[in-house]
């Protein structure tokens, strides 16, 4: 219908042969293996004894906090993209306002580095 | 009534695409609230972006549907993730006022659809009626287009650049937030807890010796 299409078509083409081929092959792994399900089989395996806990294990807020920086950085690094392609047709303040933008984030990012967010420190 | 009908008929026959992908997205948002296991409701919600982005590349935001995988999918998905890992809910067996959640489900669907009813209404008549013939007429649209992200950026950034500045200043927000809420757990606790970093960091227990 439009330019838009026409260029998304080709990777839409490729999208939907990965889905096809991806339950092809499944369904192909259910029809060719021998499966004979038990409810022993299937359950968690720990030593004999009934499983008296989850198999995830609750871990340190600091992973958590590597994702927000990682959130916080990859929102930056969006907001480069169309800053550097309509470089040309921004006036002073569209082309300053992104200088005044990333010094905040350096700011931040120096500040968390200083306060250590980024060391590990197990030993 | 009659006018109603053709009405439906009308969007059916020219919209195919966009009612299978709000179907889709009914039924995921459905799944998400529905779902016990929380870890299943999380993935049903990736689901739902993914699915958000084909709807917004259906009407060729481009840009911002691969925004949304990047930052939805990559980001925040993995965020509500970590939520699930760090609070350790245990699974429950039954939901006690299920009828209630049901109703309120109901309710707060039909409360979204009367809100975006004026937008599909006002689609359907600016992209069947005056879009299409100006598309036929008019050789330049084909030619002479800015993309998605060059339109994004000329707007964002001349006429909203407040907005943009703002932006900055709630993201450094969250950042300092964020750090000085996990290195104050740390100073509180002078020892910290080397058994547990163990636990996660490695899975053979004679690395552990060999690190002592």
């Amino acid at each position: 219908m439009t330019l838009f299409y026409t260029e998304i078509f080709k990777i839409t083409v490729l999208f939907i042969f990965s889905i096809i081929l991806a339950c092809f092959i499944i369904l192909l792994s259910y029809g060719f293996s021998n499966s004979n399900p038990d409810v022993e089989k299937v359950s968690a395996y720990e030593c004999g004894f009934d499983p008296y806990e989850d198999a995830r294990n609750t871990f340190d807020v600091k992973f958590y906090l590597i994702a927000i920086l990682f959130i916080i950085f990859d929102l930056e690094s969006v907001f480069f993209f169309p800053w550097c392609i309509s470089l040309s047709f921004l006036n002073s303040e569209g082309f300053w306002c992104f200088f005044d933008f990333t010094l905040e984030l350096l700011a931040g990012f120096l500040y968390a580095w200083k306060m250590g967010a980024f060391n590990w420190d197990i030993k | 009534m009659r006018i109603l009908l053709t009405f439906i008929k009308f969007y059916f026959k020219n919209h195919m695409q966009h009612i299978i992908l709000c179907f889709i997205f009914c039924i995921l948002t459905l799944l998400v609230l529905i779902s016990i296991n929380p870890i299943h409701a999380t993935m049903c919600l990736v689901l739902l972006f993914c699915d958000a982005a084909c709807i917004l590349f259906q009407f060729q935001f481009d840009f911002f549907g691969l925004i949304f995988i990047i930052i939805y999918v990559g980001a925040i998905a993995v965020l509500f993730l970590f939520i699930i890992m760090m609070l350790n809910i245990k699974i429950k067996k039954k939901i006690s006022n299920s009828l209630n959640n049901f109703l309120f489900i109901i309710i707060s669907s039909y409360i979204f659809a009367l809100c975006i009813h004026e937008n599909i209404t006002a689609f359907i008549f600016f992209n069947d009626i005056n879009f299409e013939i100006i598309i036929k007429s008019n050789v330049f649209l084909f030619i002479d287009t800015f993309t998605n992200i060059e339109v994004f950026g000329q707007f964002f950034y001349n006429y909203f650049n407040f907005f943009f500045l703002l932006s900055g200043v709630i993201l450094l927000v969250a950042l300092v937030g964020g750090v000085v809420l996990t290195t104050q757990t740390k100073h509180s606790n002078a020892k910290p807890n080397k058994e547990i970093d163990f636990k996660q960091l490695s899975r053979n227990r004679t690395v552990h010796t060999h690190l002592k």
